[in-house]
C-alpha cells in the first residue's frame, strides 16, 4: 500500500520578518501575512496530495505567546485537513514550548500534539493496515539541553513505518546548545524509518538511511542567511515497510533573494541604479510568480564607490530603487542595498606601500590574528553604547562577527583617507 | 619631485615672467627689495595649491597691468614633466596636463606632491620668515599628521579629519544627551516593545474571553430559569388569591352542617349546648377567684428588686478582685511617686511635677540633642582645624614674600654671549702670557754681560788674590812657574767667555722678536678685554675669575627672572592658598554660627531651657522623658486607684443599702440573700396566678364556642341548601379555567391543599415578593446577555485582528533599523580608533627621526653651542640642549637661535616626508636676516648639505635680497645657480 506524507517545521506563523527596516504599511502588512500564507498553501498541497498524515516538527509558533491569528488560523488547517481524514502531528519546539497558551478549549480530533516529558507514540491506520508508528516529545522549556533523541525507541513486532519527529540541533556541539544536541548516531540507534526533523530553517536531508530531514522553514522571514532562496516542507513517498523518495515542494510566497550588482565599469550613480534594476528584474523572471525580498549587495571594486561614500548616498539609491520598484505584482521589496564594493585601490599594493595606510592595514591585520584582542578592541570601540542610557534597546553585538567588523571599520577608513584631492 | 620652471602670466608685478631649466641642488633667487621674490613665493604656493580667497586676509597679488592673476608651474616627476596651470579667482581653473599633452587629474596631482596640502607645503617646504619664526606652523595637526603619515596617496583628507568625520557621524547616530538617530530608534523600539506587550496581554485574554463567554451564557441561562420559577410562584400566588373567595364560599358550603333533621332535635341541641355553658361558667367563676386570691400589691415591688438582687450577686465576684486589685495599685503609685521625687530632684527646682507631667519630650528628640551636639563638636573641631590651615598658609605666604624680598636682580647685566667670548679671550691672554714668560726666561737680562755666571767671575778673581798671596809666602822659583800656570789659566777663562757671550747675543735677537709678537697680541687681546669688558660692565683689570663669577651672575640672573616667576607664581598660589584657608575657616565658623543660631532655635522650640546646652541636653531629655513617664504612670495608679475605690465602695453602698434592714449585717450579704428568697417566693405566686388567669380565659373562649354553635344551630336551621351548590360549582369552574390556563399551578389537589392552609396575607406578599424577584431576574438575565455579546464581539475582534502582527511587524522593522545604525556607529568608532591608534604609532615612531636629523642641523648650525632638540616632556613644545647640558625651551633663545632651531626643525621635517614620501623642493624666501655672520655661514652650509644629501640633488631654492647672503650660499654651494631679479623685474623680464 503506497502513500505520502508531508512533512514541515518552524512555521513560526504570523511572525513579522527580522532585520527587515522601513518596510511602507502595505508591504509590511505583505511580509506579515506570509506565514500564514505558506500554511494555506500547506493544507492545500495535503489536500491535493492526498497525504495520509502531516508531520509538523516544532516551532509552529515563534514565541509563547503563541499569537491569536496564528492559533486560529492553525486550528482552522487543521480542521480542514481534519475534513479529508489526515491527521496532524505536532511536537513543540524552543520557540513554542509546551504549556503556552492556547486559544483552542478543545483540540480538534485529528490533532494530536505530542507531550513534552516523554516519547509517546500514535498510530496512522488506513483502512485497518497500520501505515505508521508516529514517536514524539514536545519541548517543556524554549531551552532543552538533554539529548531527546536518546529516549527515542522503535517498538519491536508493530507493523509500518516507524517515524520520529522531533525538533533538535544535530550535529551541533552538543555543550551548552539548548536545542536537544545529538548527533545522527544518535538518531540511528533509535530504529526509527524517518526523522521528521525540525529547527534549522533551511532544507536539507541528513541522510537516507534511516531518512533524516530537515524541511526547513515554509516561509524565510529574515535577514539571517538561512532564510533565503526557496522555502518549503517535504513530501515523502512510502509504503508500510520504508520511505521510497523524498521532495522538496516550495510553499513560500516571498521569497528573500540577494541581487548581487558589480560596479565594475559603472561610470556614476544612475548607471549603477539601472545596473541593479536590470537584476532584478532578472531575479524575478526566476522567481516568476513570487513576490521578492531583494538585498541588493554591492561588490567589485570601482570608481563609483567612491561616490557611494558621499553621506545619504547609498541611502538615496535605496529609496530610488524602492520608487522604481514600487507597485509591482507580485510585490517587490527592495529591503537593503549593502555596500561590499571597494575603491580602485588595491589593498594588497596599499599593503605594500610603506606608507600611514599600509601601517593601518598592518595593524587591522595585526588584530584580526588575534581574536581576543579584536573582541576586547571591539568591546572598548562599543563602551559608549554598553553606558548609553539606551542600551536596553540596542541589539546584542556578541553575535556580530568582530572580524565582519573589523573589515567594515577598514574599509571605511580607507574611503576616507583615499579620496579625491580638492581641485 | 622637482620644480623646473614657471611661468607667470601675471601676478603681482610680474607680467609673463618665466623662468625654465631649474634642478635639483641649490638655486639662489636674488634680488633687491621689491624685486617680487615674497610674490613669486605666494605665485608657486598658488598655482600648487590654490590661491587664497578673496575673503582671505591673504595678500592677492592681483595683476599690475590688470586680468587675471595666475600662470604654470613646471614640474619634474616620476610621470616627466607636467605643467600645472591656475588661475586665481576661478573655481576648477586647476588644469594638469603631462608632457604628452594627456591630461591629468588633480589626485594625480596630489599624489606627485605626495600628499601634501597647502598647509603643510606653507610651513615646511616653502616658507618665508613670517612662517619660519614661530614654532606653531609646525605644531598645526595637519602639520604633525601629514608628516607623520606622509604620502597618503590619492592625498585623501588628513588622518585627523577622517577621524573628525567619523567621529562626527557617531554623534549623529548617539548623543548621550539631545537628539540622535538612534535614540529615536531606541525610543521607537521602547515605545513598540509597550504596544506589543499591551497587545500580546489582550490576545491572551482570548482564552479567558471564552471561559467568560460560557460563563455569561450559563449565567443568562440560569437567570432565565429563575425568572420563570419566579413568575410561576407568582402566577401560583395570584390564582390562589383569586380563588380565594370562591374557596371561602365553597367552604362554607361545603362546611355547613346538615340541618337538624326536626325541630325536638334542635331544641334538644340546643338544650345541650346550654347546659355546657352553664357548667363554663361556673369554671370560670371558681378560677378567676382563685386569681384573685392571689394577687398582692407589694409582690410587684419585690419582684421590681429581682434585678438589682440579680446584679449585686453577680458583681459579687467583681468586687472581691477589686478589692485585690486596689491594694496592687495603691502599692504601685507609692512606688511611682517616690521615683518620681527623686528624679525631680535630680532634675533640679525648675522642674515640678505638673511641668514634667505637661512636658512630653518626642523619642527622637534625645537623637536629635545628640546629633547637634555632635554637629557642634565636628564644627567646633572643624573650625580649630581650619584655623590651623589658615595659619599654616598665612605663615608660608610671609615666607615666600620674604623669599621674593631677597631675590633681587643684579645692577649689573651682562650679555651671555659676551662673557663666553670674554671668557675665551682671558683664556687666550693667558696662553699668551705664559708663552711670552717663557721667551723672557730663556732671554739675557736687560745690561748684564753674556757668559758664565757672576759667581764664576767671582770664583776666578778670589783664586788669583788667593794664589798671589800664597807665591808671597813661598818667593821660590816655583812660585814663577806657579803663576805662569795661574795667568794660563785665567787666560783661557776669559777666552771662554768671550766666546759664549758672543753664542747668546745671536739666540737673544731671535727670541726678542717672539716675545715682541705675543706681546702685541696680547696687548690686542688686552685692548679687546678691556673694551668688551668695559662693554660688559667690568672693571678695568678684571680677571678671568671675575669673568666667570660674571657668566655665573650673567647666568644666574638668566635663571633669575625664572626663579622669581616661579616664586611669584607660587607665592599667588600661596596667597590664593591662604585666601581659601582663611575663607574656610570663615565659612566654618559662619556654618557653626549658623548650626549654633540652628540649635537656640531648635530648643527654643522645643520649649527646652535655656540653661539647656547641646552637651547636657542628651542626658536631661533623658530624664525628662523618665520623669515624665514616671509622673504619667504614678498619676494613672493614682486614677486606678480613685476608680477602683469608687466601685468598691459604690458596692458597698449598694449591698449595704439592702443590709440595713436587718440591722445586724454590715456588709448587707445576708439581707441580701434573704432577699433573694423573698423574691423567689414572690415570683412563684405570681406565675400561680397567671396560670389561673390563662384558664380563665381558655374557660372564656370554650363558652363563647359553645354560644356560636348554639347561634349556627340555630342559622343553619334557616338554611338555602341550593346557594352552597352554586358556591361549590362557581369555585370548581374558575379552579378548572386557572388550572388550564396556568401552566405548572400542579394539579387540583395541589391548589386545594394550597386553599385549606388558607393565607391570603401571606399569598399576597408571596405573590408581590415573586414580581420583584421575576424583574430583578429578568434584569440580571438581560445584563447577562449583553455582556455576553460584548465579549463574544471582543472575541470576535481579537479572531479577526492583526493587533500583534502588526506591531511585532513594526517592532522587528524598529529593531532592525537600529541594529543598522548601532552596527553603523561601531563600525565608526572602530574605524576611528584604527586610524587614531595609527596615528599615534606614527607620530611616537617617527616624530624622533624627525628630531634627530634637526638635532643634527641644529647643532652644526651653532657650532656645538646646541647640542640635541628633543620633545619637552611637560607638553607639546620642544626643547634644547646646550653644550653645558641645560636645556631651554624655544622662547629663552634669542631670535637669531630660535629661527635656526625652526629652520633645523624644517630640515628634519622635511627629510622625515622624503623619506616615507617624496622629497619636495624647498623654497626659502630670505630666512637668514636674523643670524650673524658665523651662524649665517654655517647655516649656508646647511643648506648646501641639506641641498646635497639626497641623490639625486634636492632642489633648495633661496630669495634673498642680501648678497652677503648670495655670497655665502655659493660659497657653501659651489656652483649655485643663480637667477637675478630686478626691481620691476616683471616689466623687464616680458
Amino acid at each position: 500500500m503506497r502513500f505520502r506524507f508531508l512533512h514541515a517545521s518552524d512555521l513560526h506563523l504570523d511572525s513579522p520578518f527580522e532585520g527587515i527596516g522601513g518596510a511602507p504599511p502595505d508591504v509590511a502588512a505583505r511580509l506579515r501575512d506570509a506565514s500564514l500564507e505558506a500554511l494555506d498553501r500547506l493544507t492545500a498541497l495535503a489536500l491535493d496530495r492526498q497525504v495520509a498524515f502531516v508531520l509538523l516538527a516544532g516551532d509552529l509558533y515563534d514565541g509563547p505567546e503563541r499569537g491569536l491569528r496564528a492559533q486560529l488560523r492553525f486550528l482552522r488547517a487543521v480542521e480542514r485537513l481534519g475534513g479529508a481524514g489526515i491527521p496532524v502531528f505536532v511536537v513543540h519546539g524552543n520557540h513554542d514550548p509546551a504549556g503556552g497558551w492556547s486559544a483552542c478549549r478543545a483540540l480538534p480530533p485529528n490533532l494530536r500534539i505530542f507531550p513534552a516529558g516523554k516519547v509517546e507514540a500514535a498510530p496512522v491506520e488506513r483502512d485497518g493496515t497500520r501505515l505508521a508508528t508516529v514517536y514524539g516529545i514536545s519541548y517543556a522549556a524554549s531551552a532543552i539541553t538533554e539529548n531527546l533523541a536518546l529516549r527515542f525507541a522503535r517498538a519491536e513486532g508493530v507493523p509500518g513505518l516507524h517515524i520520529g519527529l522531533l525538533h533538535a540541533a544535530v550535529g551541533a556541539q552538543a555543550e551548552g546548545n539548548p536545542y536537544s544536541p545529538c548527533t545522527l548516531a544518535d538518531l540511528a540507534q533509535a530504529g526509527m524509518d524517518y526523522w521528521a526533523l525540525g529547527h534549522a530553517h533551511e532544507y536539507r536531508v541528513l541522510s537516507e538511511a534511516p531518512w533524516t530531514v530537515y524541511p526547513g522553514t515554509p516561509q524565510g522571514r529574515g535577514a539571517r542567511p538561512g532564510e533565503w532562496g526557496a522555502k518549503g516542507c517535504v513530501l515523502a513517498e512510502a509504503t508500510p515497510e520504508r520511505v521510497e523518495s523524498v521532495e522538496f515542494t516550495p510553499l513560500d510566497s516571498i521569497r528573500l533573494v540577494e541581487a548581487q550588482v558589480g560596479i565594475e565599469g559603472v561610470q556614476d550613480v544612475a548607471g549603477l541604479s539601472r545596473r541593479m534594476l536590470g537584476e532584478i528584474r532578472r531575479l524575478r523572471e526566476t522567481h516568476e510568480g513570487l513576490g521578492l525580498l531583494v538585498r541588493v549587495s554591492l561588490t567589485g571594486r570601482g570608481g563609483v564607490h567612491r561616490e557611494l561614500q558621499t553621506p545619504g548616498r547609498r541611502e538615496d539609491l535605496l529609496e530610488d530603487l524602492r520608487d522604481q520598484t514600487a507597485g509591482s505584482a507580485p510585490l517587490i521589496w527592495v529591503d537593503d542595498l549593502v555596500d561590499d564594493s571597494r575603491a580602485l585601490l588595491d589593498r594588497d599594493a596599499v599593503a605594500r606601500r610603506g606608507d600611514f595606510l599600509s601601517d593601518l592595514l598592518r595593524r587591522s591585520e595585526d588584530l584580526a590574528a588575534e581574536p581576543g584582542r579584536l573582541r576586547e578592541r571591539t568591546a572598548e570601540a562599543g563602551l559608549a553604547l554598553s553606558t548609553s542610557r539606551y542600551r536596553a534597546w540596542l541589539p546584542d553585538r556578541s553575535a556580530w562577527d568582530p572580524l565582519a567588523l573589523l573589515r567594515e571599520a577598514e574599509r571605511r577608513a580607507l574611503d576616507l583617507l583615499e579620496g579625491d584631492a580638492a581641485s | 619631485m622637482k620644480l623646473e620652471g614657471w611661468f607667470v602670466e601675471a601676478f603681482g608685478q610680474f607680467q609673463r615672467y618665466e623662468v625654465r631649466g631649474l634642478t635639483g641642488g641649490l638655486t639662489v633667487i636674488a634680488g633687491p627689495n621689491e624685486s617680487g621674490k615674497s610674490t613669486l613665493l605666494a605665485f608657486l604656493r598658488g598655482v600648487l595649491f590654490g590661491f587664497p580667497d578673496r575673503r582671505s586676509r591673504e595678500p592677492q597679488y592681483s595683476p599690475a597691468g590688470g586680468g587675471p592673476a595666475g600662470g604654470r608651474v613646471f614640474l619634474d616627476g616620476p610621470e616627466g614633466l607636467c605643467t600645472v596651470e591656475r588661475w586665481a579667482g576661478r573655481r576648477h581653473s586647476l588644469r594638469v596636463t603631462l608632457s604628452g599633452g594627456q591630461e591629468a587629474a588633480a589626485a594625480d596631482l596630489a599624489r606627485w606632491l605626495g600628499g601634501a596640502d597647502e598647509t603643510l607645503f606653507r610651513n615646511v617646504f616653502a616658507f618665508s620668515l613670517a612662517e619660519l619664526q614661530t614654532l606653531q606652523t609646525l605644531q598645526v595637526d595637519e602639520v604633525r599628521d601629514r608628516i607623520y603619515s606622509a604620502h597618503v596617496t590619492g592625498a585623501g583628507q588628513s588622518a585627523r579629519g577622517a577621524v573628525r568625520q567619523l567621529e562626527a557621524e557617531m554623534t549623529a547616530l548617539l548623543r548621550p544627551r539631545g537628539a540622535s538617530r538612534i535614540g529615536e530608534l531606541a525610543q521607537r523600539v521602547a515605545q513598540l516593545e509597550e504596544i506589543c506587550r499591551d497587545a500580546r496581554a489582550h490576545a491572551a485574554e482570548y482564552p479567558k474571553l471564552l471561559e467568560t463567554e460560557a460563563a455569561l451564557r450559563d449565567e443568562a441561562r440560569a437567570a432565565s430559569q429563575e425568572l420563570e420559577e419566579a413568575a410561576q410562584e407568582a402566577r401560583w400566588y395570584g390564582a390562589l388569591l383569586e380563588l380565594w373567595p370562591l374557596w371561602q364560599e365553597r367552604e362554607r358550603a361545603r362546611q355547613a352542617p346538615a340541618p337538624p333533621s326536626s325541630a325536638d332535635g334542635l331544641r334538644e341541641a340546643l338544650a345541650a349546648l346550654a347546659g355546657q355553658q352553664r357548667a363554663l361558667e361556673q369554671e370560670l367563676a371558681r378560677t378567676r377567684a382563685a386569681a384573685a386570691a392571689l394577687e398582692d400589691p407589694e409582690r410587684a415591688a419585690v419582684l421590681e428588686r429581682l434585678a438589682e438582687a440579680d446584679q449585686l450577686a453577680a458583681r459579687l465576684p467583681l468586687y472581691e478582685e477589686q478589692r485585690r486589685q486596689l491594694a496592687d495599685w495603691r502599692t504601685k503609685e507609692a512606688a511611682c511617686a517616690e521615683q518620681v521625687a527623686r528624679v525631680l530632684e535630680r532634675l533640679g527646682p525648675e522642674w515640678s511635677e505638673p511641668r514634667v507631667a505637661a512636658f512630653d519630650p518626642p523619642p527622637d528628640w534625645i537623637d536629635q540633642a545628640r546629633a547637634w551636639a555632635a554637629s557642634l563638636a565636628a564644627d567646633w573641631r572643624d573650625i580649630q582645624e581650619r584655623r590651623a590651615n589658615w595659619e599654616r598658609a598665612a605663615a608660608e605666604r610671609e615666607r615666600l614674600e620674604q623669599a621674593l624680598a631677597q631675590e633681587t636682580p643684579a645692577p649689573h647685566a651682562a650679555d651671555r654671549e659676551v662673557l663666553v667670548n670674554l671668557q675665551g679671550k682671558l683664556a687666550a691672554l693667558a696662553a699668551e702670557e705664559r708663552a711670552a714668560e717663557a721667551l723672557r726666561a730663556a732671554a739675557p737680562i736687560e745690561g748684564q754681560t753674556p757668559g758664565p755666571p757672576r759667581w764664576a767671575l767671582g770664583l776666578v778673581v778670589v783664586a788669583v788674590f788667593a794664589l798671589v798671596g800664597v807665591g808671597g809666602w813661598l818667593s821660590t822659583v816655583s812660585a814663577a812657574a806657579g803663576g805662569f800656570v795661574i795667568l794660563l789659566a785665567l787666560a783661557l777663562l776669559a777666552a771662554f767667555f768671550v766666546k759664549s757671550t758672543a753664542t747668546q747675543r745671536a739666540e737673544s735677537a731671535g727670541e726678542d722678536a717672539a716675545l715682541a709678537a705675543a706681546e702685541q697680541r696680547m696687548a690686542a687681546l688686552k685692548s679687546a678685554l678691556a673694551e668688551e669688558g668695559a662693554r660688559a660692565g667690568l672693571a678695568p683689570g678684571f680677571t678671568l675669575e671675575d669673568v666667570e663669577d660674571r657668566l655665573r651672575e650673567a647666568l644666574g640672573q638668566e635663571e633669575a627672572p625664572l626663579r622669581r616667576q616661579l616664586l611669584e607664581a607660587t607665592l599667588a598660589d600661596a596667597r590664593e592658598h591662604e585666601q581659601a584657608q582663611k575663607d574656610a575657616y570663615e565659612a566654618a565658623e559662619a556654618a557653626f554660627a549658623e548650626h549654633r543660631q540652628g540649635w537656640v532655635f531648635w530648643r527654643q522650640q522645643s520649649e527646652l531651657p535655656e540653661s539647656l546646652t547641646p552637651e547636657n541636653a542628651g542626658v536631661l531629655l533623658a530624664d525628662l522623658q523618665l520623669a515624665h513617664s514616671l509622673v504619667r504612670a504614678r498619676q494613672e495608679a493614682a486614677a486606678r486607684v480613685a476608680q477602683l475605690e469608687k466601685d468598691v465602695l459604690a458596692w458597698e453602698q449598694s449591698l449595704r443599702a439592702w443590709g440595713e434592714p436587718a440591722g445586724t449585717d454590715p456588709d448587707g450579704r445576708e439581707a441580701l440573700a434573704a432577699w433573694r428568697q423573698r423574691i423567689a417566693e414572690a415570683q412563684r405566686q405570681e406565675s400561680r396566678r397567671e396560670e389561673l388567669l390563662l384558664a380563665a380565659a381558655a374557660l372564656e373562649r370554650r363558652l363563647e364556642d359553645t354560644r356560636q354553635e348554639a347561634a349556627r344551630l340555630e342559622l343553619a336551621a334557616a338554611r338555602d341548601a341550593g346557594a352552597d351548590a352554586d358556591a361549590v360549582r362557581a369555585f370548581e369552574e374558575r379552579q378548572a379555567d386557572l388550572l388550564a390556563r396556568l401552566t405548572g399551578l400542579g394539579d387540583r389537589a395541589a391548589v386545594d391543599a394550597a386553599l385549606s392552609a388558607g393565607d391570603p396575607a401571606v399569598w399576597e406578599q408571596r405573590a408581590r415578593a415573586a414580581a420583584e424577584t421575576a424583574e430583578r431576574l429578568r434584569a440580571r438575565r438581560d445584563d447577562a446577555i449583553g455582556r455576553l455579546r460584548l465579549t463574544e464581539e471582543r472575541r470576535q475582534q481579537l479572531e479577526e485582528s492583526g493587533e500583534v502582527a502588526v506591531c511585532e511587524s513594526q517592532l522587528a522593522f524598529a529593531r532592525a533599523e537600529l541594529a543598522r545604525a548601532t552596527r553603523q556607529w561601531l563600525v565608526a568608532s572602530l574605524a576611528a580608533g584604527l586610524i587614531t591608534e595609527t596615528l599615534a604609532e606614527y607620530t611616537r615612531t617617527r616624530q624622533p627621526e624627525v628630531l634627530r636629523e634637526a638635532s643634527a642641523a641644529f647643532a652644526r648650525i651653532t657650532d656645538g653651542m646646541y647640542l640635541r632638540v628633543a620633545q619637552d616632556e611637560d607638553g607639546p613644545s620642544l626643547v634644547v640642549e646646550d653644550c653645558r647640558g641645560r636645556w631651554w625651551k624655544p622662547e629663552q633663545l634669542s631670535r637669531g637661535a630660535a629661527e635656526q632651531l625652526f629652520l633645523a626643525l624644517r630640515f628634519g621635517l622635511a627629510t622625515e616626508f622624503a623619506r616615507h614620501g617624496v622629497p619636495l623642493p624647498v623654497v626659502m624666501d630670505d630666512v637668514l636676516v636674523n643670524f650673524d655672520p658665523e651662524r649665517a655661514r654655517a647655516t649656508a652650509a646647511e643648506i648646501a648639505r641639506f641641498a646635497r644629501s639626497t641623490e639625486p640633488e634636492r632642489q633648495v631654492l633661496f630669495f634673498t635680497c642680501h648678497p652677503e647672503t648670495v655670497r655665502l650660499l655659493e660659497e657653501a654651494y659651489p656652483g649655485a645657480r643663480r637667477i637675478e631679479l630686478a626691481r620691476a623685474a616683471a616689466l623687464a623680464a616680458s
